[in-house]
């Protein structure tokens, strides 16, 4: 294990032993913060296994020239369809949309396409948008979409043009998700 | 959810069936990757759950039903770039903010800034992605919610 995970697993231990206490002795606030990270515990790592199967799944079969295929600096606007309607498809928002956009970019996506599939999985989810619609109406949601989605295209673009270069240099510096591929 | 979970057992068992050893592998690549990134999730709940315990959904309430529409689109979108919500809190409290009459701008602003920028889940993306994309990646994103929010308004009254 790498010092900084020991340093973050120790600061969660820490707080599970503040809120252990907090139980014995009925300290309100304290109890109060547990239930509340559990909640929020249960709600983001409930999905997350099943997301990262997936995305252990896609990493052994799917072959890098397919991705590079599709979603590659040749897949021109197909690759944004691609991305756009996998992130219709997603769920669990950020916590889920950055460990499959940097699985699709270590396979060989480019750079704008990670963008696109990165904003829309967070802007464009249709399961959270379905929710989203019954509260705030459906023209709210629909005016979103229909606004938001070329505007995270045409941006995608723009940053890949401008500072691509620089920015494929630093991530492959942050490593590969997985050392081996 | 329960989508997920199925979609996740069917297409394990078409891979089992293809190659049990190639299965082996994908389910232990997917358990790597998600260890790696486990202790900085976990940690992220963590001040999530200190922040919304310090500045309650019912403090948003409050701060949002007062002044014009115009400052309430940029705080709802401070609010939103710095807070990370679960859906569940978000849309009812979307919903509740609707009821009192706060404008359809303020709601967009704080909703899209609260899906498209994250800065209290910026260590996360570094780790990811490295510094200078996560800054430009939110800021980009900051710039679109505004955008959309005045689109909103536009269209859907609530900005004057």
């Amino acid at each position: 294990m790498k010092k900084k995970d020991i340093l973050l697993y120790s600061v969660t231990a820490l707080f599970l032993v503040f809120a252990l206490v907090s139980y014995l002795i009925e300290f309100d606030p304290g109890k109060q913060l547990l239930g509340n990270f559990w909640e929020y515990v249960k709600f983001v790592l409930s999905v997350m296994p099943a997301v990262f199967l997936l995305i252990g799944l896609f990493n052994i079969w799917v072959k890098k020239e397919t991705v590079i295929k599709h979603m590659g600096h040749k897949s021109g606007i197909k690759g944004y369809l691609l991305a756009i309607l996998l992130a219709f498809a997603s769920i669990g928002g950020l916590f889920a949309a950055l460990p499959i956009s940097k699985q699709l970019h270590d396979k060989g996506s480019k750079l704008s396409v990670v963008l696109v599939y990165l904003g829309a999985s967070c802007v464009c989810r249709i399961p959270m948008a379905l929710w989203e619609a019954s509260m705030l109406g459906i023209e709210f949601t629909v005016i979103r979409f229909v606004v938001s989605l070329p505007l995270i295209v045409l941006s995608s673009i723009f940053i890949e043009k401008v500072f691509g270069k620089k920015l494929e240099l630093e991530i492959s510096k942050a490593g590969k998700q997985q050392s081996k591929s | 959810m329960t989508a997920l979970y199925i979609t996740c057992a069917v297409l394990y068992l078409v891979s089992l069936i293809a190659s049990p050893k190639k299965t082996w592998m994908a389910i232990k690549s997917g358990t790597k990757m998600l260890m790696k990134i486990l202790p900085q999730f976990l940690v992220i709940i963590l001040v999530m759950t200190f922040v919304l315990y310090v500045f309650p959904p019912e403090n948003i309430v409050t701060l949002l039903s007062k002044s014009s529409n115009w400052i309430n689109v940029f705080v709802a979108s401070l609010i939103g770039s710095i807070v990370v919500m679960p859906g569940f809190i978000v849309f009812p409290l979307a919903g509740i903010l609707k009821e009192i009459g706060v404008g359809y701008a303020v709601l967009a602003s704080f909703t899209t800034t609260l899906m498209l920028v994250g800065i209290l889940t910026f260590p996360l993306e570094k780790q990811y992605y490295g510094t200078k994309f996560t800054i430009i990646r939110n800021l980009v994103g900051y710039v679109i919610a505004i955008v959309i929010s005045i689109i909103i308004g536009l269209l859907l009254g609530g900005l004057v």
